[in-house]
């Protein structure tokens, strides 16, 4: 059975068509990578299935008991501490406080963020730090789902590597789900069961396929050459990166 | 948990111990006013301007009876009362309108209109339906005061971080928790600095309203020095307000402010704080 199922999904801004016609589904405690060029909609449709926007046609069926998500900025309320940013939504939940500190702690240390940056303010933390923040946020109320939306792309590699391994590690310990939208393929053959690609205006999925191996057993090499042979010779992978930014509404 | 909450307590200790420390330049502010005063009264001389110790005697004077203490205080619950009103109509209003855009268009050339018509205006149209009385004090005071507030609230409700919103909708928060836990502590930093010319609004047209009305209070005190001619005592009064309104920014208004822009102040680098 599938934590998150969607079918037929459509949206439209203004009454410009983002998405049609997207059939995805992720099974429990499977990675799914989806991947496509900027402007394609997947932001949106991870938006549709966080259930922060409402699709304008086609279901959301949802069977986890509870999601977390990761923005591609941080969206930390500049006003709380680290700490309180991370207990937020065990707030939202209705937790009590002495138990919110805990579990915020403990999801603190499982994204290795030291005691000490806890009661600093965001503006006080580093980028890496703040999305560290952020991952442990959507960790702390211990959800079996999670949303990543372009996490990481604002990082430099190196921290970009760490925060992947991170995401790795926490998923097989917390064994969630998890839809990771990107549009860097190294990315997802690392992190990912299953790469979904979407077709280039949003007309659904163009094609699914399953990454060889387990996230985080995965060589640099193996990777690479993964990656070079979808480029290469996938017929499903051309549109990736061959698309003029230029031209996007 | 204790060492945690010994140093939250040590913290904010040394918070108010900055904020306490910061009124040394605050005196010296105001005796370096009292020196220009002190030049303006001996070009001058006593009639016109008396000299700052001349009036702080009077105040004294006045402060060693205590029915003026009375005038005083009625001055205070009058502006202050306008105040609250202002405060509560103006951000309620204006929190309303932040998330309507129809109706902030509605509302910015009322606003416009409100804040156009001077504060004499008010005062003589609220003599008229009021007569010389409290409440017509009060509402003149809530009148004047209200569209700074309404401004800042729905300035702070239309400049809320949407990725917030989306990030707290992503979490499960309705509405009401997204206003509560969000909108609120945005709107604030917005209100605050609105509230704090609203309260000074309040002072200043509750004396004015007063001296014009004859109703009591300071401006009453005021009135009365105008006709003995008492140049003293009428600066007396004007100290008396002003130093009403200082001990409420300062006492009040600046703490809770300080205490809502903390991170703010977390994320200034050394050297630079105040």
């Amino acid at each position: 059975m599938s934590a998150l199922q969607l079918s037929g999904i459509g949206h439209a801004y203004l009454g410009r068509t983002v998405l049609d016609r997207v059939d995805l589904a992720v099974g429990e405690g499977e990675i799914v990578a989806l991947v496509g060029p900027s402007g394609c909609g997947k932001s949106t449709l991870i938006h549709i299935a966080a259930d922060i926007v409402k699709p304008l046609r086609g279901r959301v069926a949802a069977s986890y008991a509870k999601h977390g998500m990761v923005f591609q900025e941080p969206r930390l309320m500049p006003w709380a501490t680290a700490r309180e940013n991370i207990a937020y939504p065990l707030r939202l939940a209705g937790i009590g406080r002495r138990e919110r500190r805990a579990r915020a702690e403990e999801a603190a240390r499982h994204v290795s963020l030291e005691a000490t940056d806890l009661d600093k303010f965001p503006l006080e933390l580093s980028g890496g730090m703040r999305q560290r923040v952020a991952i442990a946020r959507a960790l702390a109320n211990r959800p079996d789902f999670v949303y990543f939306d372009e996490p990481f792309t604002a990082l430099d590699v190196a921290l970009k590597r760490r925060m992947q391994d991170l995401v790795i590690k926490s998923a097989q310990e917390a064994s969630f789900g998890a839809l990771f939208v990107t549009h860097d393929l190294f990315e997802a053959v690392r992190i990912a069961h299953r790469i979904a690609v979407m077709e280039a205006h949003g007309q659904g999925i163009a094609g699914e396929r399953a990454v060889a191996g387990v996230p985080g057993q995965r060589g640099d090499r193996e990777i690479f050459e993964t990656v070079t042979h979808y480029l290469a010779e996938d017929s499903l992978f051309r549109h990736v990166n061959e698309i003029d930014e230029r031209r996007l509404p | 948990m204790t060492r945690a909450g010994s140093s939250i307590v040590a913290k904010r200790l040394g918070r108010a111990g900055r904020f306490l420390w910061s009124s040394w330049s605050g005196l010296a502010a105001i005796f370096l006013f009292s020196v220009v005063w002190q030049i303006g009264h001996e070009a001058y001389g006593a009639f016109i301007l008396p000299s700052p110790l001349a009036a702080t005697a009077a105040v004294l004077q006045l402060a060693g009876q205590e029915a003026n203490w009375h005038t005083a205080l009625v001055t205070s619950r009058r502006a202050l009362e306008g105040f609250v009103i202002a405060a509560l109509a103006g951000t309620a209003a204006g929190i309303v309108a932040g998330y309507s855009a129809a109706s902030i268009r509605l509302a910015r050339p009322l606003v416009t209109l409100i804040l156009g018509v001077p504060p004499i205006a008010w005062i003589v149209l609220a003599m008229i339906w009021f007569g010389s009385t409290d409440g017509m004090v009060v509402v003149t005071v809530a009148i004047a005061a209200t569209p700074a507030a309404f401004i800042g609230a729905a300035e702070g409700i239309m400049t809320r971080d949407r990725g917030l919103d989306d990030m707290a909708r992503a979490f499960g928060a309705g509405p009401w928790r997204r206003f509560s836990t969000l909108a609120v502590r945005h709107v604030a930093a917005y209100v605050f600095p609105a509230l704090v010319l609203t309260l000074g609004t309040a002072f200043k047209v509750a004396v004015m309203a007063e001296v014009l009305s004859n109703s009591g209070g300071i401006g009453g005190g005021l009135a009365r020095a105008r006709s003995n001619l008492d140049v003293s005592e009428a600066m007396a009064w004007v100290l008396i307000a002003v130093a009403a309104l200082i001990v409420v920014e300062y006492g009040l208004v600046r703490p809770i402010h300080s205490e809502l822009e903390r991170w703010r102040e977390a994320a200034r680098p050394w050297g630079v704080r105040r």
